[in-house]
């Protein structure tokens, strides 16, 4: 019958001990995945570096990076290393990855961030509104121009964009984050007049997922009969579609924007790419591509925290949105 | 047949269009209600009861064709505009829905679910209103309406669910109260006590109690037995029962646990409506050549009408 | 809409207007009265600004602040720079005469000891860029100021080439006190050098690196007086900045531009196109000359004549190309001999193999190995190369038009190299930029050698006893046999096949003109700088 709410205690240091173990394992991942990958931090200089550099000269930098010695050793230096929050410095940029990551993620963060607010946003309204009215002109134009969206090469559609509003209409500039030489409120106003297109670009993309899954989950949640009853009560459609429909969508928007924040700090590559942004996407990109582990465990390291944040704080709404799930936790 | 009744019913049709066909879930239905009255509607499963219940109130979805008329307090419903159809529902009629467990919104509280048709219907606002919930709640029979009223409806049993569903309908005090199988899945104990509850807290208001059950039947003072869309049989409900006259009725009350739950012959074909003749008479034993021939619902004694040409 | 509504909807209006209005936009007039220019805007491709020592992307210190003691010139000959002339007898015992007027940025002249210092300091520290070029020095003296004698180990016949490679010499008096490079993140100490620019400022969020010229510039006051270099990550929007005019040069670090952009750039009467010798060659297979049956020469040249190279030439340049000969060397380098052209022939690459015993003996219509295996040879191409992608579909379908069932690898760049490095292929497709042809003894040797990168893995004691010789040889006429022998070698044996070479295509806004090309930084070169000035019209 009723279950009162007395575990809660249990279940956090339950649940904090599974974070842990958790957060071990990927940590543990994130080490080998690199190494697991063809090649090294030096295979890719024997191809730009054969300009300056005899082969043999790799194999002394490969001992100075110490990716010689065997793999558990390295492995227990990362693990020692992370201990005391030293993330080394990147083997292709030689500077310290610590450094690094924090200035991209700034970036990255004031252009994903308000990309994944708006966009989960513009894909609730959209999505409740079009699921309330399936099969209406505004519906069917909306939910066919999301699809294109959802499956057009989305490096051509930011580049049509970045051509007709900043090319040939001059709206906006081509790229990066500011103009340069300029402070105080005329560097925001910069930084924000230079942001709005690809935030809202990105808006988009972050949209289209999304309103598909909401405009679904809709159209189901109109069937049951719990909002046949809520019709039989003589409520008002504003008042079902806002209270009675709307929160049962809550726990399903919930988890997918908790991914969306999950996977902010890496970056939205294309967008980066198209706008010349130096952010995580391209930083990730580039340091897989040159094996660059020290910058990729960084990476993936925040990542992985971001991730597990994100998981957390949406089972903690989860469970406001959903009390059946709420209970089901209880009674772990 | 007095004119003034609450509810005056005439020639309600209901079809669906489907990808199967058209189903003519209701035909020609013609009712009377008066004030303080119960009236049991009992019938097969797919007969068309739900589809009544919910013509009444207007509540079908775009794809059923409604045709006929239905007044309540002599007013056209079909005729409302939205405010007044708005204040019919959950307020002048209340619905006690059929299936309890999945009735109620699993993400807002039962207290809530109550409390929002109290508002709704203009009975009492926010403190107000929650005191007549919990009021309504702990007249449903639940000796913590405090817990309840705060509880998801996942953490109430099914028979808790229908008490609170109960509690529900009847807190708007309405005028009429359409209670779709309020005893279903319920064991014996237990069906006394909601048919007990229903009537208590339905005493100033009348009351159309769709049934599977003759017993819970037998607590209203009329009673409609529908075959196929129609109304084959109507009358007070002891006389209908002690002395049916159509031999669908009796199936019915043979087919009872009481009476050795011996069941109809053959089953009933919704696409047959369009056939000629009497709908039951595939499964008739006293089918005749008569039976080619559709016979209509006729008074036979007073108070009484049996749709049957042998009757 | 309500009333709510409207009011957010207004007010959105409102910030809106205020973003487009922040915008403080348009490069200023860009020349005064001297004559110098005041403002050039270069867009770039070399990515992120990393301006560390410790890595080997010193790009920027090699472009705008540093110098070397030599230079190349625009055909990739060695010039004076910080020594303005230099004398050997044996190749082993090199003396360098310095310029005597040149300091660095903050005022201090520059002398022979910081070349000395330069060498040592970058060979101890193992900096990547030129550790190894250092390592074959045994000693160094400086008998006065304008004087360095660098003692090799051995004789060395190319080392002007490699000294011409590592294009920076680095203050003693700064790094003398740097003992761990990674730390020293001083980025205008870092930039002090005794070249032409002088680092000014680097705006991580604007992606623009500014430098000012020096105007102490032991050469004359360079002809641009601010540089600004403006990072892209993609050549249409910065291909598209030079149409807007908020660009004055696109700048794509050893590529040029995408011939696509040309019919486009052309329409526009501000921007006019230049082309230059890349010095190198674009596409090549290169075989693993030690794998079988890639080792059989014949195989190689029977395979060489299934090759359409004018078509493909046409398709991958769009005009801009041209077919280097079997040789390699293109027609600049000294000692240039002329070579066969590569041939096209299906019918007589179609009897060759048979005659080889590449026959179809299971008649799929693709030919087995002698021994009645599967002939599936493998090319290795790097993914990120949308036109070696390209190309390697072309050849893919040339080789099956004689019967040959190529396989296409496509991998990533780390893949790549991995593979190389270890000897794993069969073949590559890949380019020979221009200081492929300078390394180890000159004449790709670097490439071909087994002894050193070797991709084409050759250890056939006749070539590599050619290569030896080239390295240890001064004499003029010697030499010149010697590279004779070795485009012969590359003629006859085919451990390469040129496909085609490409000119760099430079776009440029006309109002500037005087550009000078240089075979490793392209248009930014000292010539530019220094020679840079509006145009006429
Ligand atoms: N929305 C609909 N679309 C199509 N057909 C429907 C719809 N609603 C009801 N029907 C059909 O109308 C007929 C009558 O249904 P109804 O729900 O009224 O039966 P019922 O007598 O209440 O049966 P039960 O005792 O099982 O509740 C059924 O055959 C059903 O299939
Ligand atoms: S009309 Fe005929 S078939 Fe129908 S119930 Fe009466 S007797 Fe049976
Ligand atoms: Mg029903």
């Amino acid at each position: 019958m009723l279950r009162p709410n007395s575990k809660t205690t249990l279940y956090i240091s339950n649940k904090v001990f599974r974070y842990a173990i958790t957060i071990f394992i990927i940590l543990t991942l994130n080490f080998f995945i690199p190494r697991m990958m063809p090649g090294d931090p030096m295979t890719n200089m024997l191809g730009e570096g054969a300009r300056w550099m005899d082969k043999a000269y790799l194999d002394e930098l490969r001992a100075e990076y110490g990716l010689d010695r065997p793999l558990h050793e390295q492995y227990l230096t990362y693990l020692s290393s992370l201990a005391r929050f030293d993330l080394g410095y990147s083997i292709n940029k030689s500077l310290k990855v610590k450094d690094l990551l924090m200035e991209r993620i700034f970036w990255t963060l004031l252009l994903v961030f308000p990309s994944v607010i708006i966009g989960g946003a513009v894909a609730l309204i959209l999505g409740s509104f079009a699921g309330f009215r399936q099969g209406s002109m505004m519906d069917r134009l909306m939910t066919s121009l999301l699809l294109l969206l959802y499956s057009s090469p989305s490096f051509l559609f930011a580049m049509i964009m970045v051509s007709i509003f900043s090319f040939h209409l001059g709206w906006f500039p081509l790229g990066n984050f500011a103009s340069g030489k300029m402070h105080g409120a005329s560097y925001v106003l910069d930084v924000a007049w230079h942001l709005f297109l690809p935030i809202a670009i990105l808006s988009l993309f972050e949209a289209t997922y999304t309103y598909l899954v909401i405009r679904n989950s809709i159209t189901q949640i109109l069937g049951e009969y719990f909002i046949f009853v809520a019709r039989a009560k003589g409520l008002s459609n504003r008042v079902i579609e806002l209270q009675h429909v709307i929160r049962n969508v809550l726990p399903q928007f919930i988890s997918i924007m908790a991914l969306n924040f999950g996977f902010m700090v890496s970056g939205a590559l294309i967008i980066e790419i198209v706008f010349s942004l130096n952010g995580m996407g391209t930083l990730i990109y580039d340091a897989v591509i040159s094996r660059d582990y020290p910058v990729m465990q960084g990476a993936f390291l925040v990542l992985t925290f971001f991730l597990i944040a994100a998981n957390f704080a949406a089972d903690l709404l989860y469970g406001i949105a959903d009390p059946r799930i709420a209970d089901a936790k209880d009674s772990i | 047949m007095s004119q003034g009744g609450l509810l005056v019913v005439r020639g309600l049709s209901v079809a669906f269009k489907t990808q199967k066909g058209t189903v003519q879930a209701i035909d020609g239905i013609d009712l009377d209600l008066n004030e303080n009255e119960t009236l049991a509607i009992v019938g097969e499963s797919g007969c068309g009861k739900s589809v009544l219940g919910h013509a009444i109130m207007r509540l079908l979805d775009d794809i059923a064709v409604v045709r006929g008329s239905v007044r309540f307090r002599e007013k056209e419903v079909y005729e409302m505009d939205t405010t007044a159809l708005l204040n019919l529902r959950g307020g002048l009629i209340s619905l006690v829905p059929q299936s309890p467990s999945s009735s109620f919104n699993p993400v807002i509280t039962i207290g809530k679910q109550i409390e929002e048709l109290i508002e709704k219907a203009g009975k009492e606002k926010g403190n107000g209103a929650r005191k007549r919930a919990l009021e309504y709640l702990s007249l449903a029979g639940f000796s913590e309406p405090e817990l309840i009223h705060k509880s998801y409806p996942h953490r109430l049993s099914g028979g808790m669910c229908e008490r609170a569903l109960i509690a529900m309908a009847l807190s708007v005090e309405p005028e009429l109260v359409i209670a779709d199988e309020p005893t279903k899945g319920l064991d014996a104990l237990s069906r006394k006590n909601i048919l007990g509850l229903l009537h208590k807290l339905a005493k100033d208001a009348s009351m159309i109690m769709i049934t599977h059950d003759l017993k819970a039947a037998e607590t209203c003072e009329r009673l409609a037995v529908m075959y196929s869309g129609e109304i084959v049989e109507e009358g007070p409900t002891g006389i209908v029962l002690n002395h049916p006259r159509h031999v669908y009725t009796k199936g019915l009350i043979d087919a009872q646990p009481s009476r050795g739950m011996t069941p109809i012959k053959g089953r009933h074909n919704l696409f047959s409506h369009n056939a000629e003749g009497c709908r039951f008479k595939e499964r008739c034993d006293a089918a005749s050549n008569e039976c080619n021939n559709h016979p209509m619902l006729s008074k036979v004694e007073d108070y009484r009408k049996v749709r049957c040409c042998h009757a | 809409m309500n009333s709510k509504s409207k009011a957010i909807l207004i007010s959105m209006l409102i910030f809106a207007s205020i973003l487009l209005s922040g915008y403080i936009g348009g490069a200023l007039a860009a020349s005064e009265g001297d004559g110098r220019i005041s403002n050039l805007v270069i867009g770039s491709d070399m990515g992120d600004f990393a301006a560390n020592m410790a890595d080997f992307n010193c790009n920027y210190q090699m472009i705008f602040s540093h110098e070397g003691l030599i230079d190349y010139d625009s055909n990739g000959e060695v010039v004076p720079r910080l020594a303005e002339s230099w004398e050997t007898t044996d190749m082993k015992k090199w003396i360098f005469h310095l310029v005597k007027n040149a300091t660095w940025h903050d005022g201090v002249p520059f002398t022979s000891k910081d070349v000395k210092f330069t060498m040592e300091y970058t060979r101890d520290k193992k900096i990547l860029y030129g550790a190894t070029t250092y390592d074959i020095i045994n000693s160094i003296e400086t008998p006065d100021d304008y004087t360095v004698i660098l003692n090799l180990k051995e004789p060395n016949a190319v080392f002007l080439a490699k000294l011409a490679n590592v294009p920076i010499v680095i203050p003693e008096h700064i790094y003398a006190k740097v003992d761990d490079l990674k730390k020293f993140t001083d980025i205008d100490k870092m930039f002090i050098g005794t070249g032409p620019y002088i680092f000014d400022s680097y705006d991580h969020a604007a992606g623009i690196v500014n430098f000012k010229a020096n105007d102490n510039y032991w050469v004359g006051k360079p002809a641009i007086k601010n540089i600004q270099m403006r990072l892209f990550k993609n050549q249409d929007t910065m291909m598209m900045a030079l149409q807007n005019g908020e660009i004055d040069l696109p700048y794509l670090y050893s590529k040029g531009a995408s011939y696509y952009y040309v019919p486009k750039l052309m329409d526009n009467k501000k921007i006019k196109l230049m082309t230059f010798d890349s010095l190198g060659i674009r596409n090549t297979i290169i075989f693993n000359t030690q794998k079988k049956p890639f080792d059989s020469k014949d195989l190689r040249r029977s395979m060489s004549l299934a090759i359409n190279y004018e078509n493909l030439m046409n398709l991958m340049t769009a005009g801009y190309g041209s077919l280097p000969n079997s040789g390699l060397v293109p027609k600049s380098t000294k000692y240039y001999t002329e070579t066969k052209p590569m041939e096209y022939d299906v019918e007589k690459a179609k009897t060759q193999l048979d005659r080889l015993g590449f026959k179809d003996k299971d008649n799929d219509g693709l030919r087995e190995m002698p021994d009645g295996s599967k002939f599936k040879p493998e090319l290795v191409v790097q993914s990120s190369n949308d036109e070696s992608v390209r190309a390697s579909e072309l050849i893919k379908k040339d080789l099956g038009s004689v019967g040959i069932d190529l396989e296409i690898k496509l991998v990533d760049s780390s893949t790549y190299w991995k593979i190389i490095g270890e000897k794993g292929h069969e073949m590559i497709l890949g380019g020979l930029p221009f200081w492929t042809i300078k390394g180890y003894k000159g004449y790709y040797t670097s490439i071909m050698d087994s002894r050193n990168y070797g991709w084409a893995n050759i250890n056939d004691p006749a070539y590599q006893s050619i290569a030896d010789n080239l390295g240890a040889t001064m004499d003029e006429s010697k030499k010149e046999k010697l590279a004779e022998e070795i485009q012969n070698y590359y003629s006859n044996e085919l451990p390469v096949i040129p496909l085609y070479s490409m000119d760099f295509i430079q776009p440029y806004d006309k109002k500037y003109e005087g550009y000078v090309t240089h075979p490793m930084w392209g248009v930014l070169s000292l010539g530019t700088f220094m020679n840079l000035h509006e145009s006429e019209e």
